[in-house]
């Protein structure tokens, strides 16, 4: 007996808080427009962030509320941009289409391990013992984080690489996050040619620790015939706005770094390894 | 006469003599997190102070007519905590339907409050020392401008930090926590004031 009043009585100041809260929120509901329900349906409800909010939810709360732009959210794509520019009102404007890539080719064949690596199998725990098993320091590590994460399943590790599938990809780019070298960056979808190695180490060193890196030699400046690559830090890069995809560069390429973001790479790298 | 001396008592104390952040070291973690923009100390402290106040007014009666009778004193925490949070919910709903901009500027500081261990102290502190009712609400609404005093003293000490040249392994926290304890000392001279 003597324990049941105490029980009792917190048991009622309980659930008289819990009425008192319940008969509120029923009595004074927050202002959620028709508007911003709308918005958020035609969302396609991934909570993925690609469009720089917290979710979904803010998203569509902002869209009714700062009328902002209609085409943040990549994997809504044009459908969302045109049912949310149509409920707010803002001009309709083509969602700029994102896809996710890896920047790296450091497969198993081309890099070696720098120790036998023994503990858990994910990237992030890996990256923290002397940056990783891979012999290159900035390489892809090829135990999956991003494939994991990936809510659409396009990331593939193939031979201690990941790799993404761009038709399957909605350029949310919840792989950049987790990836604990940044080596998925976004890349917008008409861009022909990248360079697959983020690698800032001169020619000799990249060398040694990966048969797929970038030295900088810079083959590909002299037969770009439209000028677009520049090497700083014995490393190239492609100026998208000037590259016209011809694939000079990536068939001049000794070590193959090169590839034409439709998937293919243009010269076996295996037929050029020194 | 008696009543205006001992509110006036009440009032001195807990701003300035018992300040709860500076001289009892109550509700630290708000006083550190959200000093480093005077408009967002405002924000906090105005919401606290609504909080405190509203939790003493609240927990006073709760204890003396409910627990006391029933020689529950030591259910005094538990009832306070789940009363505080009904409390804070309460305002928040209130505030998104009737404020919204109000809400939004208080963001995430209003759903901490819930766990401020200054309102709970206040609470607790208050059925401890007041027998009358108006002294415990009094109490609360001084205990809220204290706060408020040493959060919005404290946030213009790190807004003018900003801009010093700081040694590099004092930047950010550590300065903070110095001044901190610089504007705690301050308060300390306040000690006997009155003879409190």
């Amino acid at each position: 007996m003597e324990y049941l009043i105490p029980i009792l009585i917190f048991a009622a100041l309980a659930i008289f808080a819990g009425a008192v809260l319940t008969f509120l929120s029923f009595k004074f509901p927050s202002e959620t427009t028709d508007d911003v329900n709308a918005v958020r349906d035609a969302l396609p409800g991934l909570n993925c962030g690609s469009c720089g909010f917290a979710g979904c939810d803010e998203y569509a709360k902002k869209c009714v509320s700062d009328k902002l732009a209609p085409n943040l959210c990549t994997p809504g794509g044009n459908e969302a941009a045109a049912k949310i520019a149509k409920i707010t009102g803002v001009p309709f404007d083509e969602v700029k289409s994102v896809k996710a890539h890896v920047i790296c080719r450091g497969d198993y064949n081309a890099t070696h391990d720098k120790y036998d690596y023994r503990g858990a199998l994910s990237c992030a725990a890996s990256s923290l013992f002397y940056g990783g098993r891979s012999s290159c320091r900035d390489g892809c590590l090829g135990f999956g984080d991003c494939a994991e994460v990936c809510p659409s399943d396009a990331i593939k590790v193939r031979n201690g690489v990941a790799v993404v599938d761009r038709e399957k990809c909605t350029g949310c780019l919840m792989c950049a996050k987790v990836c604990p070298k940044k080596l998925i960056v976004p890349i917008a979808e008409d861009q022909p040619m990248i360079v697959s190695c983020i690698s800032k180490a001169n020619g000799k060193e990249t060398r040694l620790t990966c048969q797929h890196g970038c030295i900088g030699c810079k083959l590909c400046v002299r037969n770009c015939p439209k000028g677009a690559i520049t090497v700083t830090d014995f490393h190239a890069s492609i100026d998208p706005a000037l590259c016209d995809g011809c694939a000079k560069c990536a068939e001049n390429c000794p070590v193959g770094c090169i590839t034409a973001l439709n998937g293919k790479i243009i010269v076996d790298p295996e037929s050029l390894l020194l | 006469m008696d009543v205006f001396k001992n509110i006036c008592i009440i009032l001195v104390s807990a701003i300035l003599v018992d300040n709860y952040v500076l001289a009892q070291f109550l509700g630290i973690c708000p006083f550190l997190g959200v000093s480093k923009k005077t408009s967002s100390a405002l924000g906090m402290s105005g919401a606290v102070t609504v909080v405190m106040t509203l939790a003493g007014a609240v927990t006073w009666p709760i204890f003396k007519y409910l627990l006391e009778p029933n020689d529950l004193g030591y259910l005094a925490t538990m009832a306070f905590i789940l009363i505080i949070a009904m409390l804070v919910q309460i305002v928040e709903i209130l505030l998104k339907r009737f404020i919204p901009s109000l809400y939004n500027s208080l963001g995430v500081y209003l759903p901490l409050i819930t766990t401020n261990c200054a309102v709970l102290g206040v609470t607790l502190l208050n059925i401890e020392e007041f027998g009358k009712f108006y002294e415990a609400v009094l109490n609360s609404f001084a205990a809220g401008v204290g706060f408020a005093l040493a959060l919005i003293l404290f946030s213009g000490i790190r807004e003018k930090l900003e801009s010093c040249d700081i040694p590099k392994c004092f930047r950010g926290m550590p300065i903070a926590l110095i001044a901190a304890s610089i504007t705690a000392l301050s308060f300390a001279g306040f000690a006997g004031l009155f003879g409190i």
